[in-house]
């Protein structure tokens, strides 16, 4: 066979396994969920990829991080970068390898592990796993993280190959699908959720009787490496329990990360004994009756988890830095907006309709 | 060259048709599911209002018959898909989540001393005193173990949890449904 005749044969067939990439790709696309209006948080992980400016500080872990702290407050209190990495129901091994993934783009000087996840030591549900593992960008981190949070019934091609996961969404698609098929708006602010809205804490139900009160082995391991990841880059990890009241955090769970972070030399703060110190009160500062701090709540926990990394970690205050500043200028200008377009639905409904970043805000 | 071609397109063609045969598949299962019997949970149902009722009984016609709930706490579910909705009542605490798109009793919480297990099981009580008329329940299918002072009662579906302190004072009961976690 001639070169002629080779490129013959082979060319078509390589055009037509290039266009079904193309059209698998395109599919793809089409039927993943875009998170961009009632389920927000499945649009966070990829946010992070959009930062112009490193951070200082890199939080990770579930909705008690992105609800509870606000990044552009830290900067504001005490000139402090940090971004939230965090995820609805972020399991530790997620936590983990999105830190790694964070580790290939900067250096922080510190990570902040929140531990509430430890309460679960196996695979929960696809659809967090969706939420987390969508919008990492194609890594080993990403293939070490679906590998590690695949519940029984998933397949980790389908991670790689969105199609063979949502085609049967094809019938419900919307015009949301269409609209966001390109780009997405943004959902957050250096990886906070904002919530202006209120709802009083009132009766917490009955603390749920723990079967088995000991954090799983699993856990205990990937803390473990989380702990080694930020040694090999320079990190110092602090451990916390934020402000949550629920779901409960029990006593044997308290005693257990306690005498492993002692053990281990990390610091550990439980945020629960300082709500008074902090000055939060659940009658104003929570917009799910105690289960997530609002802004209101996130700001004032921010304010005194900064001073305590300025204070006690020696952390530097950026706001010297033009370029810095310039990025974070920016950041505390969409805060604001963001805040007063909330504000404003909450006055003209009453609640907060489901909205973003992005040009289409009410 | 048209037989590669002619492969290639029986290729992309059976892809698509075995991702909508999965599909299919997945629906039929669904619906499969739902034409199954609701879990029995034997001898761990309960009482209340003189309404009889237990784990994975449809809510909504549980709580037209036990009465209006105090008030209402909502709150993302760990076990479940969606949120927790758990209703105060008068001693009691129903919590109740979504399964597709029919909402179960998933969880029954005694909260004082004034409601008791169908048994006759309550707060305050000593536990020996409990596990003695939970041990006149006959059925080989009631499986007990006992973990740090937490005493497990399960019957299929249905676990419930009888928590004693250190003196031996039974300090909460709740009624749950098994999950993965258990």
């Amino acid at each position: 066979m001639t070169t002629k005749q080779k490129i013959k044969t082979w060319l078509p067939l390589c055009l037509c396994l290039v266009l079904l990439a193309a059209a698998v790709w395109f599919l793809g696309r089409l039927t993943q969920p875009k998170y961009m209006s009632g389920v927000l948080e499945g649009a966070m992980t990829a946010e992070y990829y959009e930062e112009k400016t490193p951070h200082d500080v890199i939080f990770i872990g579930d909705c008690e991080v992105y609800e509870n702290f606000s990044p552009v407050t830290m900067w504001r209190e005490a000139g402090i970068t940090s971004y939230i990495r965090g995820t609805a129901q972020q399991l530790i091994w997620q936590s983990y390898y999105l830190l790694e993934d964070a580790f290939r783009y900067e250096s922080p000087k510190i990570v902040v592990y929140n531990v509430q996840a430890m309460k679960y030591s196996e695979p929960q549900s696809e659809a967090y796993n969706r939420m987390a593992l969508d919008g990492m960008r194609l890594s080993v981190s990403k293939l070490g993280a679906v590998r590690a949070s695949m519940t029984e019934d998933e397949d980790a091609i389908s991670y790689l190959i969105p199609l063979l996961r949502y085609h049967s969404r094809w019938q419900e698609l919307t015009q949301e699908d269409w609209t966001y098929l390109f780009r997405r708006d943004k959902v957050t602010v250096a990886g906070y959720l904002m919530r202006a809205d209120v709802k009083p804490m009132k009766r917490l139900p009955s603390v749920p009787i723990l079967k088995d009160p000991d954090i799983g082995e699993a856990c205990w391991e990937y803390l473990g490496k989380i702990q080694a990841l930020c040694e090999k880059h320079g990190a110092r990890l602090i451990l916390i329990k934020s402000s949550s009241i629920w779901p409960h955090w029990y006593d044997e769970w308290e005693e257990q990360i306690s005498a492993y972070a002692a053990e281990h030399g990390l610091d550990y703060i439980n945020f629960l004994p300082l709500q008074d110190e902090i000055g939060i009160d659940f009658t104003t500062d929570t917009y799910d009756a105690g289960l997530h701090l609002n802004l209101y709540g996130a700001e004032k926990a921010s304010a005194y988890f900064a001073r305590l990394l300025a204070d006690a970690y020696g952390l530097e205050d950026h706001r010297g830095d033009s370029a810095i500043a310039a990025d974070w200028e920016e950041k505390c200008a969409q805060y604001d907006a963001l805040l007063d377009a909330q504000l404003r639905e909450l006055e003209e409904y009453g609640y907060l309709k489901s909205w973003t970043l992005g040009n289409d805000r009410p | 060259m048209k037989k590669i071609l002619a492969l290639v397109t029986v290729f992309a063609l059976l892809t698509l048709c075995f991702c909508a045969a999965a599909a299919f598949a997945a629906d039929d299962a669904a619906a499969a599911e739902d034409e199954e019997e609701a879990p029995v949970y034997g001898p761990l149902g309960f009482v209340y209002n003189e309404v009889s009722f237990g784990i994975l009984d449809e809510a909504e016609p549980v709580m037209e018959a036990i009465g209006e709930a105090d008030d209402l706490f909502v709150s993302a579910s760990c076990a479940y898909q969606g949120d927790d909705y758990i209703y105060y009542y008068d001693g009691l605490e129903l919590t109740v989540n979504e399964i597709d798109g029919v909402s179960y009793v998933t969880g029954i919480t005694l909260v004082d001393d004034m409601i008791e297990t169908p048994q006759g099981v309550a707060i305050g009580m000593d536990i020996e005193e409990a596990l003695a008329l939970m041990a006149e329940i006959e059925d080989e299918a009631l499986t007990m173990e006992e973990n740090r002072g937490v005493y497990s009662f399960q019957y299929g579906p249905a676990l419930l949890m009888i928590q004693a302190n250190e003196d031996g004072e039974i300090t909460a009961i709740q009624y749950t449904a098994v999950t993965e976690e258990d």
